[in-house]
């Protein structure tokens, strides 16, 4: 069944339509919530949320830009609204000592291990890193959406990348993934 | 690895492909959650409705005779003369709370002195 075919039915509140797409999408938006807060149990409490949200909200959705993409909005808003409500969105004004950091050089591209690194970093350099590179939030939404200034979600996008080519194993000379945004 | 290394572009697209299944109970914890917040609801709606009722109730009530010691009467002032007014009550009760007694449905009539 196609995406519209189902907005129609979750519209009506079609009970089996929901359990489609849900199965369709649990286990993508999982794995991004996931990527905010790594405790499995929490992870699956925002899930329910996000997921009861969707089911409440469909018939706000204005068909403007994809479906999944207005999904992933409310499910991005509702880890950012978790991790505030713990108070887990601690920015690190400060740049961390590198220093202390495990270096775990790749032999090549593995996915698991990327995203290990990426789970490693700070809390701020994390959530500014998901948001703005993985999810593609502008740094003027970011600011707007944890309530920080576009510099300071600038620099702590800056701190990311540099942890991660570190963690990498990559240096000054390396051309690959740099630090500044007018890269590809 | 370099080799190997393509862009943050390359990582955003192959991390926004990753999935992982969550347990079986989150979608009958959905469920719950609908039924829920669907009794909440309903309770609210109850309680607001209850509300109206008594609220109406009370209003309506307004418009009935207004019961005073136990007895119901409907008071009517009417202008009889220029310098009195005639006032009359309705007794729904069978006694009058004063010193004499009246029958139910009978209409005594005052008239007063708009001067005393």
């Amino acid at each position: 069944m196609e995406d519209s075919k189902l907005i129609e039915l979750c519209i009506k509140q079609d009970q089996n339509a929901q359990e489609i797409l849900y199965k369709r999408y649990a286990p993508k938006f999982f794995a991004l919530i996931l990527r905010y807060i790594p405790r499995k149990d929490d992870a699956e409490d925002v899930l329910v949320e996000s997921f009861y949200k969707i089911f409440l909200k469909v018939q706000t959705y204005k068909k403007e830009g994809s479906f999944e993409g207005w999904m992933r909005k409310l499910v991005v808003n509702d880890c950012l609204m978790f991790l505030r409500k713990n108070k887990m969105i601690t920015l690190e004004m400060e740049v961390i000592d590198q220093t202390k950091m495990i270096y775990q050089p790749l032999q090549e591209y593995e996915l698991e291990n990327i995203k290990r690194i990426i789970d490693s970093l700070p809390n701020g350099y994390k959530i500014i890193f998901n948001l703005y590179v993985v999810e593609g939030f502008k740094h003027k939404e970011i600011a707007e959406l944890l309530g920080i200034s576009v510099n300071t979600s600038k620099s702590q996008l800056i701190h990311a990348k540099r942890c991660i080519r570190k963690l990498l194993g990559l240096n000054e000379k390396d051309n690959y993934l740099p630090e500044s945004e007018e890269e590809e | 690895m370099k080799n190997n290394f393509t862009t943050w572009k390359k990582i955003s697209e192959d991390l926004n492909k990753m999935e992982q299944v969550p347990s079986e109970f989150v979608w009958f914890r959905i469920q719950q959650k609908k039924l829920r917040q669907r009794l909440i609801r309903i309770s609210y709606s109850s309680v607001a409705a209850s509300l109206i009722l008594i609220v109406g109730v009370f209003l309506f009530n307004r418009s009935k005779p207004i019961s005073f010691s136990g007895y119901f009467y409907v008071p009517v002032i009417e202008k009889k003369e220029s310098d009195s007014f005639l006032a009359s009550i309705n007794f729904s009760n069978t006694k009058l709370p004063l010193d004499f007694k009246v029958a139910e449905g009978n209409e005594v009539k005052i008239l007063v002195p708009k001067q005393p």
